[in-house]
């Protein structure tokens, strides 16, 4: 058993009803202003990632310079220490 | 358009279509071209004008957004927007979960003969059809009104609906045969 629900209709509508409908120029601006849309947002999103992609380098980095400053812990010894011992 | 696109047709297609791939602005002949058939077949599931026309701008919306997808593999352009058409006619059905199919004089006529299913009156010819058909399931509905009412061969039907295409001509003889046997039953019924 169908979902359908089948109608009867005495007349199909006529190519006038339908030619009425008929808008190429309109539908072709809504596509061209949706397409600039889309890639407007497309652009947006690419710069947000760019920045972010670069502040994530540049916090990367400062950490890695401030990791290396650590000084190095070093004994001072003396050269000279195991001739004192004599 | 027409099953019998001749090789003339599909090379004027593929012009036009290669054509609209480089700028949407040639897309105007393919549109002019399969406008009122897919208007017709969008309301034919809706019976609502205004539904209709809404819905035909998406299908060819959708088609100016993809068209640098479309290649030809053996079915013309017209069985790609059916395709397109039948989606957009599910989405929008896929809330109130029942679905049209408004049945014309004319196209009514076509199904009975072809089921070699008499009846005298136009109109009696209408309701009998209606009522054999409520007995069908989704798909095989879908391929009649493909078959008939679009004049789809079933290369197209099948490619429209994402099926291969002995399973679609298996089906419609099915279908066929059980609107033969329903109506026999029918018949006796009135009879007796």
């Amino acid at each position: 058993m169908t979902k359908y629900d089948i109608r009867l209709r005495r007349k199909a509508l006529s190519k006038g009803q339908i030619e009425r409908h008929k808008d190429f120029k309109g539908l072709y601006h809504k596509e061209s202003s949706d397409r600039r849309r889309g890639s407007g947002w497309f652009r947006i999103l690419a710069i947000v990632l760019a920045t972010l992609a670069i502040v994530a380098m540049v916090v990367a980095g400062v950490k890695r310079l401030q990791e290396k400053r650590v000084p190095v812990e070093q004994d001072d010894t003396d050269i000279f220490d195991e001739f004192k011992t004599e | 358009m027409d099953t019998n696109t001749d090789r003339n047709d599909v090379e004027d297609e593929e012009a036009m279509i290669a054509l609209a791939k480089k700028d949407l602005q040639h897309f105007e002949p393919i549109y002019n071209r399969y406008y009122e058939s897919i208007f017709r077949y969008v309301f034919r599931k809706t019976d609502d004008e205004d539904v209709a026309a809404d819905l035909t701008s998406k299908v060819f919306m959708n088609a100016m957004n993809a068209i640098h997808k479309f290649e030809y593999r053996g079915v013309p352009f017209g069985a790609w927007l059916y395709r397109i058409a039948a989606n957009e006619a599910n989405k929008y059905f896929r809330e109130s979960k029942r679905q049209l199919l408004a049945l014309e004089d004319h196209k009514v006529r076509m199904v009975m003969n072809c089921g070699n299913l008499e009846e005298a009156d136009a109109e009696q010819k209408q309701k009998v059809l209606a009522e054999l058909i409520r007995e069908l399931d989704d798909e095989e509905i879908q391929i009649l009104e493909l078959k008939f009412f679009e004049n789809k061969n079933f290369k197209e039907i099948a490619f429209i609906l994402e099926k291969k295409e002995s399973a679609v001509k298996m089906k419609m003889y099915r279908s066929l045969n059980k609107l033969k046997e329903r109506y026999e039953k029918m018949n006796k019924l009135g009879d007796d």
